[in-house]
């Protein structure tokens, strides 16, 4: 096991390199966890699936998420601006999450994309998950036909 | 279960810029008749929606509805399990039999059951078994010669023939010496509970292996000083296991059937303080424990509580419930059967 110093490094697959402060990564059980498993003798942890893009915004919100004294308000203005984000970013931070094992970013992406959903008529879902439309009309009529009384 | 269309290989869909493993996530989490709408958004959602693995995280995932038994005056419900309601006539035919359905209220279809063997049903209930990925139902019944109970399963879901079939029972109880009868399936096991009367043994658990359908062996509540306390009406259900108890100052104190091979019963008791809730010797009816909370109903509030035992609070499930109409409460779901249709 290696030795936790003052700082941690997370390397990302394109190189690029977050320096954590030890009490912002020590909180992350996960981060503990690959301190754990990795075998390594530098304090260099490299996440071969996260690039640094998408790990900037993961940091950033580990960072906010572990403020002192941080107040809800503040947070969740925080969360509101975050996730203003395309959904393909929000993908690959959902999928950072995975990888990292944090289960409340996953639950806050999620949740992100269900706002983006709900309550939309099928022809805004679509623009907004950027779909095409693979049905004829004639098709489309028929689903709807099946699945009438859930659009009453 | 339906025809389902063929997974598509490739993970990433060329018509959306996400991929599908996260659209199924994302859509997991919304209610029966938004998925049902959202069929029609393309080809891939709608495929991902009629999936049966996505069908059975969905159900996981879902809300709990709490469902009115008397809905209409033909039908009364039986039993509910992943959002499916098994329900049975009121109004008798001829010869005194009933018709049985089972229905998925959510998406308004339901489908008849072919008639048990031994019709009427003194009771039935609805369970799902993970490891088939099929539904089976289980009916108490009354042998008119003999006045024995026995029992007969039926299995849906699969493309095999639907059939009952007749499970016998060799400790089958006389119906004169039995007062009630409670079935709770757990794990693919099924526990016959039996409420006897003039015997040492006034509880008889009958346990079925429901995959197999066949009948594995019978467990008695042990003798002691807090068995002779025990009844019937003492039955709950304690961590996914069989167990009867009571609270006793302050205290619930339980044996639980912990190995039904063995016959083997461990004591288990709890701290129990609800002196706010209700009067000393207000009845309390306990359905359920696990390791965090208890679930009990007050007859006289006619309310439906739960209890945490870390910090000692009870919050209420459901208040002021109408018992006339007994409640069902289960997970709403996507799930359809064999030959169901729209109502």
């Amino acid at each position: 096991m290696m030795s936790l110093g003052k700082l941690i490094t997370l390397k990302t697959n394109d190189n690029e390199e977050f320096k954590l402060d030890k009490t912002v990564a020590v909180k992350l059980e996960i981060i503990k966890n690959i301190v754990q498993d990795v075998d390594c003798t530098s304090n260099v942890i490299p996440l071969p699936n996260i690039d640094g893009k998408t790990m900037t915004k993961v940091v950033k919100y580990w960072k906010k998420h572990s403020e002192e004294g941080v107040t809800e308000v503040q947070l969740k203005n925080f969360d509101q601006d975050f996730l203003k984000m395309s959904h393909s970013e929000l993908h690959d931070v959902h999928l950072a999450a995975k990888y990292l094992d944090d289960n409340q970013l996953k639950e806050v992406i999620i949740q992100e994309f269900l706002d983006r959903i709900k309550g939309k008529p099928i022809e805004e879902i679509r623009e907004v998950f950027g779909i095409v439309n693979d049905y004829t009309p004639e098709e489309e009529e028929e689903v709807r036909r099946e699945n009438a009384w859930a659009f009453e | 279960m339906k025809r389902r269309r063929k997974k598509k290989l490739v993970s990433v869909t060329n018509n959306s810029d996400l991929p599908e493993a996260i659209i199924e996530q994302i859509l997991s989490c919304l209610p029966v008749k938004a998925l049902l709408r959202f069929k029609s958004v393309s080809k891939d959602w709608n495929s991902i929606i009629l999936d049966h693995h996505f069908i059975f995280l969905h159900s996981e995932n879902s809300s709990l509805l709490i469902y009115n038994k008397s809905e209409n005056d033909e039908f009364v419900v039986l039993d509910g399990c992943k959002g499916l309601l098994l329900e049975q006539s009121i109004v008798n035919n001829n010869n005194n039999s009933r018709l049985y359905r089972i229905r998925n209220p959510e998406i308004g279809q339901l489908v008849q059951l072919p008639n048990p063997q031994n019709n009427p049903s003194l009771l039935m209930t609805l369970d799902f078994l993970p490891s088939k990925q099929v539904f089976k139902i289980l009916s108490i019944y009354k042998d008119e010669n003999s006045r024995n109970l026995g029992c007969e399963i039926l299995t849906i879901g699969n493309e095999s023939s639907c059939l009952w079939r007749l499970l016998e029972l060799p400790t089958c109880q006389n119906v004169e010496n039995v007062t009630n009868c409670h079935v709770f399936v757990t794990s693919e096991v099924a526990y016959c509970i039996w409420g006897i009367i003039n015997q040492t043994a006034a509880i008889k658990i009958d346990i079925l292996d429901m995959e197999n359908e066949i009948y594995i062996t019978t467990a008695t509540l042990p003798r002691g000083n807090f068995t002779s306390k025990l009844g019937f009406d003492n039955y709950i259900e304690w961590n996914e296991k069989v167990s009867f108890g009571k609270i006793v100052n302050d205290e619930l104190h339980v044996l639980v059937l912990d190995d039904y091979k063995t016959n083997k019963w461990i004591e288990e008791k709890r701290t129990v303080k609800m002196k706010n809730l209700k009067e000393e010797d207000e009845p309390i009816e306990i359905l359920s424990v696990n390791d965090l909370e208890l679930y009990f109903l007050l007859p006289e509030k006619k309310s439906f509580y739960r209890y945490n035992f870390t910090s000692g609070k009870v919050d209420i499930v459901l208040s002021d419930y109408d018992d006339s109409k007994v409640l069902a409460v289960f997970h709403s779901s996507l799930y359809t059967l064999n030959g169901m249709h729209s109502i």
